[in-house]
């Protein structure tokens, strides 16, 4: 296991991993700063040109873009209270009131420091975790997948914000997305209405830069004109002394143990890892009437449990197959185009490409630190580049990037359609999280349950006699029934 | 410091229409589906085949999308009742036909570009600068920097798909 990862390590300092990690590192940093830019949103772009790389490559990019993206998104947090991207929501809430009475720096060193730290949990926890995880999933059956699949749907719902229907209603129609064109285990076509370009079905690249980048595009046009509230920047007080961090030791701890388990859960991100670390942080604080007006334990609770999120979310992927956020998702898209089948076989199979992923994840986060620590100030610059010079050069990566993955204009006409689907699901406050998941996951479910029901005799009894398929549809019942009955006695009321 | 601006009431309001909306034509790709999914085979490996998981799933949608447009109405309803409610203000102002003019102009760069008539370093020159300065109100002090982006996004776009990835490219 050490081997694995020290030969990790050794790799990603040869010229080119060490080139793409960087400039991954870089470019998450840079959209997770510019608000309206997301990490799906630039790793759904790139996706197409790794394409054209060494898989392992391409996967030090992604990891790399994914460290900086969850990082980056608190420099926006702080310094406009605008999030950089979905995850550093909870940052706006005390790193602005702190950067608007005078100490910006603070604010944003508090936040670094404590991203770094919880991205180094959340390695941890992913570098211990993944290899006994794979042992274990490699004894899972076709029932125990499918109803892991559908307990990562149900997740993933029940974590919306929002509504829990709206979640479940965007994971199914997700799951139709993907159904379209050939249906692999009976050679059959079906609901292509005998279009042949819809005999491969709609392929994930399109559908996910159309709904996530091309749809972003949308929501961020009808916004161009929203007015920014700035901060005079000046980056005093970066620096917490020892004895400050040790007052958050036991804070910074916790967020980072939160973030990593609910990064761990299937279908659940960096978000829902910083509003429950907040929350906690908030009920065990001696000054919990700080919270939301510059507390520097809600920075260090939101920052520390996003980025621990990153590693955690990694174990599902690494070890199951299964998504543990969209950007996982996204990841797990990239594997399929470079003919890698996540999973727990891929520690027999490619264990270059697991100790890989492990060792980027943590380098990363270190050149994510030192990035962001000795350049916060060209970085914070990028925050006020202009839309009407970025949109436009993004439209266009997206039209040559979804044209290059196939040669054909179809696949440029469904990112426009998907586009317009995710920018209306946007409006109707419809979160785009389970479809992305419900779009990956649902073959996976079908073939799943076909194969159980094959080998069962077209029994469906294992479902509920196996002890890990029972305990999966348990909880997936449980949270599907508790949220749907709260929301129903709320709206009674 | 914020000025209550009425666009801002207006897509709030509008919710409830989206969802509505977006059930309605759920429900509708739903009926299509399903009625796609008749022309299929019986299973024959297995109790599911190719079509029951499909057809389930359409069901499943469209009550999801029922219960969406039902929450839609209940949400209208509830505001008529309820009479006109303060809406939070917000200091800038929604382009909506923007979103759907740049929306309209990429289609129409896909469908240039699709024709082959037009080289795409050219067309993207000119989308690229058309794009920006309709999301930049026409103002002519954009020009300079969009004339800068066009090119590198025109000719070397151009240049890096055709020669570095081999893409074909129009």
């Amino acid at each position: 296991m050490i081997h694995g990862l020290i030969d990790g390590i050794i790799y990603l300092f040869l010229p080119w991993p060490l080139f793409f990690m960087v400039l991954g590192t870089f470019l998450g940093i840079s959209v997770g700063a510019i608000p309206g830019l997301t990490g799906s949103m630039l790793i759904a772009l790139i996706l197409p040109l790794t394409f054209y790389m060494v898989d392992l490559h391409a996967i030090v990019l992604l990891v790399s873009i994914y460290t900086g993206a969850v990082s980056g998104g608190l420099i926006s947090a702080t310094l406009l209270r605008m999030p950089g991207t979905p995850a550093a929501v909870m940052t706006t809430f005390d790193g602005y009131p702190m950067a608007r009475s005078g100490h910006p720096g603070r604010a944003l060193g508090l936040g670094i420091t404590a991203s770094f730290i919880g991205g180094l949990v959340g390695w941890f926890f992913l570098y211990t975790l993944s290899p006994p995880l794979a042992k274990l999933a490699v004894k899972f059956g076709p029932f125990e997948y499918f109803t892991m699949v559908l307990m990562a749907l149900v997740l993933i719902a029940a974590a919306s914000q929002g509504s829990m229907m709206k979640g479940l209603f965007s994971g199914v129609l997700g799951m139709i997305v993907s159904m379209p064109g050939l249906d692999q285990s009976a050679g059959q076509n079906r609901l292509t209405f005998g279009f042949v370009e819809l005999t491969g079905g709609f392929h994930l690249l399109p559908v996910l830069i159309g709904v996530f980048a091309v749809g972003q595009i949308l929501s961020d046009l009808l916004t161009i004109e929203q007015k920014t509230e700035r901060v005079s920047l000046n980056f005093r007080g970066m620096f917490l002394s020892l004895r400050e961090w040790k007052q958050q030791a036991i804070n910074l701890l916790r967020s980072s143990l939160v973030g990593t388990w609910i990064g761990i859960l299937p279908g659940i991100g960096a978000n829902i890892g910083s509003i429950v670390a907040y929350t906690t942080a908030k009920t065990f604080s001696k000054k919990s009437e700080r919270f939301g007006h510059g507390s520097e334990e809600g920075i260090v609770a939101a920052e520390s449990a996003n980025n621990a999120s990153i590693g955690g979310s990694l174990v599902p992927l690494i070890t199951m197959g299964i998504p543990g956020s969209v950007i996982d998702a996204l990841l797990i898209g990239a594997l399929i185009i470079h003919n890698i089948q996540p999973g727990p076989m891929l520690f027999v199979t490619n264990p270059k490409m697991v100790y890989t992923m492990i060792a980027v994840c943590l380098i990363s986060n270190i050149i994510m630190f030192i990035m962001m620590i000795s350049a916060i100030k060209p970085i914070s610059m990028l925050m006020y580049l202009p839309k009407k010079y970025v949109l436009p050069v993004i439209l266009v990566f997206c039209v040559a990037g979804v044209f290059a993955f196939n040669n054909r204009f179809f696949d440029v006409w469904v990112m426009i359609v998907f586009g317009l689907i995710g920018f209306v699901l946007d409006r109707a406050k419809i979160p785009l999280g389970p479809f992305c998941i419900g779009l990956i996951l649902a073959p996976i479910a079908e073939t799943q349950l076909r194969q159980g029901l094959m080998l069962s005799g077209d029994s469906f009894l294992p479902i509920i006699t196996r002890p890990a398929s029972a305990t999966f549809l348990l909880v997936s019942v449980g949270f599907l029934i508790w949220p749907l009955y709260k929301e129903w006695k709320t709206s009674s009321k | 410091m914020f000025s209550n601006h009425p666009n801002q009431a207006m897509s709030e309001k509008l919710i409830p229409l989206w969802e509505i909306g977006v059930g309605i034509v759920t429900i509708a790709v739903c009926i299509l589906l399903y009625w796609d999914s008749l022309n299929l085979p019986d299973p024959v490996f297995d109790p599911l085949g190719s079509v029951m998981v499909p057809r389930a799933t359409c069901v499943i949608l469209g009550l999801f999308a029922s219960a969406i447009i039902f929450k839609g109405m209940r949400a209208i309803n509830q505001k008529a009742d309820n009479g006109p409610t303060k809406e939070s203000p917000l200091n800038y102002s929604l382009r909506p036909g923007l979103a759907v003019g740049i929306l309209g102009l990429t289609a129409t760069y896909v469908l240039v570009l699709s024709t082959r008539l037009v080289r795409f370093s050219e067309l993207t020159f000119v989308f690229v600068i058309l794009s920006g300065m309709w999301m930049g109100r026409f103002k002519i002090k954009a020009m300079p920097v969009l004339l800068i982006l066009a090119l590198i996004m025109g000719y070397g776009g151009q240049y890096v798909f055709k020669e570095v990835f081999f893409v074909d490219l129009p």
